[in-house]
């Protein structure tokens, strides 16, 4: 477990000496967060003014959405948005990262030096998989984290509790879930890229990954905040288990010998 | 004294392709064995074989009595490599690379600076070790992975084309040091283009070319490769007439 934890800290002193991918991982979640911040603020603005209400109300109205009160719709809608959203990217950068380990170690000619060292297979798998959701995990726990706050804050989303901090509902979700699910994705990301030749293969294949991750996983993680805490847990159960399970089966693909 | 390395019928074939076949070997410890032939002579695969980073298809080799396959989790650094391309992540400095490795064999932090200490100097790398590896030039990058592989402190060193793209002054520094570690008996296995080089620092050097050829063997003293007339020369251009 130390090899491992030596191995992700490697990894992560890598990234943190590209800060132009950091910042690009940083931008996308925070668009997501400012965006949806922004439209629940000015939402909450135009609420508290009965005239511009009636305003937004009729510009709705005659651009089809004929709802009788349509800021709640509104909102909820804009609140799984900001859910499916958080979930799919944290998945996806983590899925990109993950993609590239044992790809980059080949084209760097580490694997090899990686491979002579005293370490077991599950330890390198492990520490490439930490090594590739630890950045995604905290930048979506900082920048989703606080949002999702400020989100819960305001009265007007006082109707959807359950879909913010602090239900049980989100803080397993948040909290377990993503994360579990994270190192999954970082797991199974790191499989790809033992069996990639080259990057453009790996990035196909993250690709795949991160649309099957997010029509499924992400959905479960943003839209099943609807359910009780109980499938949260279940699913984050499920996350925990995969990881283990593709790990497992990372360990019967990475060889020793580097040509397979 | 039982050899360090000891092969038998070693060979190896990817796909129907025959890389490598009834190779049978024995090298003492402080023997510097040269490997020459054609290029996809299988020299490289017979190093990595012994490193145990191929699996043989026939045959087996151990390095100091334990079979290849088990080197990286019984001999813990025992079987130093160093390749072509010199295998060190771009981004990090050399310190970061060297303690990385160094960390991963189970050396602790102060342990890998104590050993570095030593090594540094001799292999004259105290400007290149705190820049990133890819700020270093070709010469300075095979140094530290010279120096990752004496970090362990190994009782084989397997070098795969150790100075293939360096100039004069980086190869002689890498040749010179290998010599000086064999004599002091170290095992040593080199691969090269370098005929001349192989002659002159090698005590025994095999012709390869998918299975052993030949085999010569050089009596008297070895040495580091002469370095002709124009060394001088190009010493006083490049500013370097310590050899550093």
């Amino acid at each position: 477990m130390i090899l491992a934890l030596r191995i992700a800290n490697q990894q992560l002193l890598e990234l943190r000496r590209q800060p132009a991918m950091i910042a690009a991982m940083a931008a996308v979640v925070s668009s997501i967060a400012g965006l949806v911040l922004f439209v629940a603020l000015t939402l909450t603005l135009v609420n508290s003014q009965p005239a511009s209400r009636e305003l937004f109300q009729a510009n709705l109205a005659t651009a089809g959405f004929g709802l009788e009160d349509p800021i709640p719709f509104v909102i909820e809608t804009l609140l799984s948005s900001f859910n499916f959203l958080l979930f799919t990217q944290l998945l996806g950068m983590t899925a990109v990262l993950a993609g590239q380990s044992i790809v980059h170690e080949r084209q760097s000619g580490t694997l090899a030096f990686l491979m002579l060292a005293p370490v077991r297979r599950g330890d390198v798998l492990l520490g490439k998989a930490l090594g590739a959701a630890i950045l995604p995990i905290i930048l979506y726990g900082l920048i989703g984290g606080s949002s999702s706050l400020v989100l819960a804050s305001l009265e007007l989303t006082e109707a959807y509790a359950w879909r913010l901090p602090p239900s049980p509902g989100w803080l397993i979700a948040f909290w377990l879930g993503g994360p579990a699910w994270c190192l999954a994705l970082a797991a199974a990301g790191t499989l790809l890229s033992i069996r990639s030749r080259d990057v453009r293969t790996a990035q196909q294949g993250v690709w795949l990954l991160v649309f099957l991750a997010s029509t499924t996983v992400g959905a479960g993680l943003g839209g099943g905040l609807q359910e009780d805490a109980g499938f949260q847990l279940v699913l984050a159960g499920a996350g925990v288990i995969c990881t283990l399970g593709l790990l497992a089966l990372g360990t019967l693909l990475l060889r020793r010998d580097i040509h397979l | 004294m039982a050899p360090v390395v000891q092969a038998r019928g070693l060979g190896r074939r990817f796909g129907k392709r025959v890389s490598l076949q009834g190779v049978d070997l024995e090298l003492p410890a402080g023997e510097v064995l040269g490997l020459i032939g054609p290029n996809g002579g299988g020299k490289s695969t017979l190093l990595l074989l012994i490193a145990g980073l191929l699996e043989p298809s026939e045959g087996e080799v151990r390095v100091q009595g334990i079979p290849s396959q088990q080197l990286a989790r019984q001999a813990h650094g025992r079987v130093g490599l160093i390749t072509a391309e010199p295998g060190l992540y771009p981004l990090l400095s050399g310190r970061e690379n060297l303690h990385f490795f160094g960390r991963l064999h189970g050396l602790g932090a102060a342990q890998v600076d104590a050993r570095l200490r030593d090594i540094v100097g001799e292999l004259h790398l105290q400007d290149a070790l705190e820049r990133p590896v890819s700020a270093c030039s070709s010469g300075m990058k095979q140094k530290i992975s010279l120096a990752r592989a004496l970090l362990m402190q190994p009782a084989l060193l397997l070098l795969d084309e150790p100075t293939a793209n360096l100039d004069p002054v980086s190869a002689r520094a890498i040749w010179a040091e290998v010599r000086r570690r064999a004599d002091a008996g170290l095992a040593v296995i080199v691969a090269t283009h370098d005929l001349v080089a192989a002659e002159s620092a090698c005590d025994r050097v095999l012709l390869l070319a998918g299975r052993v050829l030949d085999e010569v063997r050089f009596e008297g003293p070895r040495q580091p490769p002469p370095v002709g007339h124009l060394f001088g020369p190009y010493l006083r251009v490049i500013g370097a007439e310590d050899g550093s």
